[in-house]
């Protein structure tokens, strides 16, 4: 779909976006914030729930890149209705073309979800509950289905989480995330094991070797511009179609209600029966 | 006491992996010099017997102990349907044999822990079958007590064998009777996959839960205090209908803090190339391993290749000597072979307690 030029400010990462942006045809990417009252939208990782308040009662469109901290709430939700702007909040890692190819092999390919498994390390910098959150959203948009049963475990005050979900149909989930890494590149992987075939996307399987003396080092080849350019089209023909995006905030209220279970199983040490969010 | 240089085998029914008793043979100081089984056995299991038996150019005898007495052996080779394993293991253990059994170890905690006793009491070696001598499982191991990762923290495994047990999940049609579990093990012994021969329906986490577990044990030195488990009958008709399941996840506490978790499935043979992903994670103090437990491979692609050989073989693996090794020096020191009784009985246990929680759904303890 094309139509008028849109013009989006990047509050973060802007050559990451202006690059993406030359991808697609009709939108511009300004880095500055002098540039604020021309632009349509904004894009940004982390900002106040009041600042996101403003920016929508202002009609501009909002575009949050990671899981929610203060950027989606019923009350910003209703805001943007009101004032007729797109406010999305996305997982960067849904978007990885080699989750983009998953999702498109399930069911018809892969049939249906059996397990699935990731793994996220980072080094201690990072914080573990961000990735958490991104990848209990990848496996709830991945099955298609809330779990009714979760079970978790904690070690070192929450640098490390393991979580296990079961779904009905005998479907299963298993996400560790790792914060106890030494500094540096993180590691992540993810296999789906379906009932009619299986995909294996691994940093493993994506390194390349390095010879310097000594022993050889492993250097991931990455997924590229396309994780970028997808969620920028996503959110161009969002605001474009003008489309109900009620959608995007109930995944995340569903994925933050299997987060709450997550905390109550750690507490508990038991698995919790899962009934999803609260209404 | 000296022991001697070579080492006489009894197999003792070969009905089920013959894989073990050949493994076995690989290694210069056990020789193979006859083949037993009871009278009673069904004349399919007596077929087998006498075949393997004819391929090693040795007897077969239709008397166990009567091998056992007349031909000197030192070792019993114990691989009938898993409902004997522990009948012919107790009784080679009682006549004073050493025991190198096929998983599992038991069907039931009674006979697991009457076994355990017996090896005990006879003062005899045992030697699970194990795959903890696979070339990269050495190579973490060595890496790890290098202290390349420091003290190992969480332990991950995934476990996919990509076979199939029969057809498919749904594909029996109504008024068809359920898969006979026993006979659908006796025609998988063609390919290799008839790993739960018995009367007694298993899935896949007390067929094969050994091999990941005993990794997690090998490569970290923890027990398993604590488990969850989630499981299903998710891909054969087979598994269905004799309610076992053939696919499962784990969340594991082991001791000193360490978490573990495995994943576990018979997931059909379209899920992998190459006979199915098994991948080690292991998270240490100072960094991590990720280890494919194929490698080294050679990639093998060819015109007309058929559809089941591997495109990823398999090369160097010297998991059949090495474990022979390990009895023959517990043998020759008094020690403890690289998979005893004990640590089989740790398998056992976690194996137990997983397939409760799966259950129940709730964590279950271990010890």
């Amino acid at each position: 779909m094309t139509g008028p030029m849109i013009r989006l400010l990047a509050a973060v990462d802007g050559p990451r976006w202006t690059a993406a942006a030359a991808r697609l045809t009709g939108v511009a990417i300004e880095t500055s914030l002098e540039r604020f009252d021309s632009c349509d939208g904004i894009i940004s990782e982390s900002e106040r729930e009041s600042t996101i308040a403003k920016w929508l009662s202002l009609r501009k469109h909002f575009l949050h890149v990671g899981p929610p901290t203060d950027a989606w709430s019923p009350a910003l939700s209703d805001l943007a209705h009101q004032y007729n702007a797109q406010l999305l909040v996305m997982n960067p890692d849904r978007y990885l073309p080699s989750r983009q190819l998953i999702k498109q092999m399930l069911p018809d390919k892969l049939g249906d979800s059996g397990l699935i498994r990731m793994h996220r390390w980072s080094p201690s910098s990072a914080s573990p509950l961000v990735g958490l959150a991104c990848d209990v959203d990848t496996v709830l948009w991945l099955v298609g289905d809330l779990p009714n049963s979760v079970y978790a475990l904690e070690r070192d005050d929450g640098r490390f989480r393991q979580v296990h979900l079961g779904f009905p149909g005998g479907g299963m989930a298993l996400i560790d995330v790792d914060g106890r890494s030494p500094e540096g590149e993180g590691y992540q992987s993810l296999s789906v094991i379906g009932s009619s075939g299986a995909a294996y996307a691994d940093d493993h399987q994506n390194m390349q070797l390095l010879y310097r003396g000594g022993h050889p080092q492993a250097v991931k080849t990455e997924e590229g511009t396309k994780q970028t350019v997808g969620m920028l089209q996503a959110f161009v023909e969002a605001i474009r179609s003008g489309r109900d995006s009620s959608e995007n905030g109930a995944a995340w209220s569903n994925g933050d209600a299997v987060l709450k279970a997550v905390k109550e199983s750690i507490r508990t040490r038991q698995a919790v029966p899962f009934g999803g969010p609260l209404k | 006491m000296t022991t001697p240089s070579v080492f006489r085998c009894a197999v003792l029914s070969a009905v089920k992996h013959d894989y073990v008793a050949r493994g076995m043979a690989v290694h210069s100081r056990f020789q193979l010099v006859v083949v037993a089984d009871d009278p009673q056995v069904p004349d399919w299991a007596h077929e087998r017997n006498q075949q393997f038996a004819n391929v090693h150019k040795i007897p077969y005898v239709r008397d166990v102990e009567q091998a056992l007495r007349e031909f000197d052996v030192q070792v019993a080779i114990v691989s009938p349907d898993v409902d004997r394993h522990v009948d012919l293991s107790i009784r080679a253990a009682r006549a004073g044999k050493h025991v190198v059994q096929d998983k599992p170890l038991a069907t039931s905690r009674a006979d697991a822990e009457r076994l355990l006793e017996e090896v005990e009491r006879a003062r005899v070696k045992f030697l699970m079958w194990n795959r903890n001598f696979m070339p990269a499982v050495v190579h973490a191991r060595e890496q790890i007590a290098a202290g390349a990762i420091g003290q190992p923290l969480a332990i991950h495994v995934d476990f996919y064998f990509a076979k199939d047990a029969g057809p498919p999940k749904g594909s029996r049609s109504p008024g068809d009777p359920p898969r006979d579990w026993h006979a659908h093990q006796i025609a998988a012994h063609s390919d290799g996959s008839d790993g739960g021969l018995s009367h007694t329906p298993m899935g896949e986490l007390a067929i094969e839960g050994i091999y990941p577990l005993g990794y997690m044990s090998l490569l970290t030195g923890a027990r398993v205090e604590r488990v969850f488990g989630r499981s299903a009958a998710f891909f054969h008709q087979l598994n269905a209908d004799n309610n076992v399941e053939d696919l499962a996840s784990l969340s594991l506490e082991m001791e000193g803090g360490l978490v573990g978790s495995l994943a576990i499935g018979r997931i059909g043979a379209a899920s992998h190339p190459s006979g199915g992903e098994i991948k080690l994670h292991i998270v240490g103090t100072e960094g991590a391993l990720v280890i494919s437990e194929a490698r080294p491979e050679v990639g093998v692609y060819y015109r007309n290749q058929p559809v089941k050989e591997h495109r990823q073989r398999r090369v160097a693996g010297d998991n059949d000597f090495l474990q022979a090794d390990s009895l023959a020096r517990a043998i020759d020191t008094d020690g403890e072979s690289s998979f005893g009784i004990r640590a089989s009985m740790d398998v056992f246990a976690t194996v137990e307690a997983a397939l409760e929680s799966c259950r129940t759904g709730q964590p279950v303890k271990v010890y």
